[in-house]
């Protein structure tokens, strides 16, 4: 059985905890690392040996509120990995939740959801 | 799932068209070679990291455009007096330097105007604040709305309010604050204060040489004071 991974937030990473037995994958908070790809490159890692494994549906609820770069091509490579893990016919969604007085972040997230077959829940909290 | 807007075409869409053309080309004139295969594959990846490059682009201005909007959004708020709406003090010092440092490089003088509430102690201690409130708000909305477009509008502090008119002179002065003091007098309370209307007194200065700000602002205060003395609901201007 994997290890759940949990991740702190700090002042420029989002808080992390993925939980191999519920299949619940969460990310909160800003994501501005310094090195990016440095601080996703275990995360990546971890969720690809999972979904090589996972038999239960997998939920990755993400509720971000700024993102660099970096990060935006990290998620966007980890969509990917849930959408090929959908596409093999397991099951597979993403929850995007984003901050009612941010309304823009709205059309980011539709930005994100294009082009993907995997069902991507947008949802406004207050 | 939500449905999407489409957006402006990438420029890429030209060169996936270019590189279709010239696959199309390799695959015709080099039918039989075994290494087209690996081209495909490599054409196609390309075309998806072009595609995918794109989107991060987009998202990342997305992204960055909220964070401006943001950004002005706070800087408004900490510019503006949250009871009348104008700017505050901190607000007004940044439209005042502006100003002060166009006098010194052109020359252009500008106007500035004290502007008090006349025996608004009273109307607050004998009808209580939300009666002062309301004068407050009352006056600033009258004021602004007699001002021109690019005059800027300050709560000063407590009952006072600072104006500054740029691209003015001693007659454009005079006119204004004549018009302001109008414009107030004999406004009337609302019904629980019956009989209380209100009035102004404005003092104004014409900035006609680079000198510290906080000068220009007292001179602007002791014509304020003058136009009290003089008996309120009136204006009185700095020689």
């Amino acid at each position: 059985m994997m290890e759940r991974l949990i991740r702190d937030a700090s002042k420029a990473s989002p808080a992390i905890d993925f939980d191999p037995v519920s299949g619940v994958l969460r990310m909160q908070g800003e994501s501005y690392p310094e090195n990016t790809f440095e601080f996703f490159r275990p995360i990546m890692a971890w969720l690809r040996d999972y979904l090589a494994q996972a038999a239960a549906p997998v939920s990755m609820e993400l509720e971000l509120s700024y993102l660099n770069t970096g990060s935006i091509k990290c998620l966007m490579d980890m969509f990917d990995l849930l959408d090929a893990h959908h596409q093999e016919g397991k099951a597979a969604r993403i929850v995007w939740r984003y901050h009612a007085n941010n309304p823009r972040a709205l059309e980011t997230a539709e930005e994100f959801a294009e082009d993907l077959s995997l069902p991507f829940l947008i949802e406004q909290h207050p | 799932m939500t449905e999407h807007k489409p957006h402006e075409p990438d420029p890429s869409r030209f060169e996936e068209k270019e590189l279709e053309q010239r696959l199309e080309r390799v695959f015709r004139e080099h039918e039989d070679n075994p290494l087209l295969e690996e081209i495909e594959w490599l054409a196609g990846k390309y075309l998806r990291l072009e595609r995918k490059l794109h989107k991060i682009t987009r998202i990342s201005d997305k992204v960055q455009a909220q964070v401006m909007e943001l950004n002005t959004r706070l800087g408004n708020l900490a510019a503006t007096d949250q009871l009348t709406g104008l700017l505050n003090r901190r607000g007004m010092y940044e439209h005042l330097e502006a100003e002060m440092s166009r006098l010194s490089r052109d020359g252009a003088p500008f106007g500035l105007m004290v502007i008090d509430i006349d025996y608004f102690k009273r109307i607050n201690d004998s009808h209580g604040h939300a009666l002062g409130d309301w004068a407050l708000q009352t006056v600033a909305q009258t004021l602004q709305s007699r001002c021109r477009s690019y005059d800027s509008c300050s709560r000063w502090g407590g009952e006072e309010f600072l104006f500054l008119l740029p691209g003015s002179s001693r007659d454009t002065l005079a006119q204004i604050a004549q018009k302001l003091v109008e414009a107030v007098r004999g406004i009337a309370a609302p019904a629980e204060a019956p009989g209380l209307t209100l009035s102004i007194s404005v003092g104004g200065y014409l900035c006609q040489a680079a000198e510290p700000l906080q000068q220009s602002i007292q001179k602007a205060d002791d014509a304020m004071y003058q136009a009290k003395q003089e008996g309120r609901d009136g204006y009185a201007l700095h020689e």
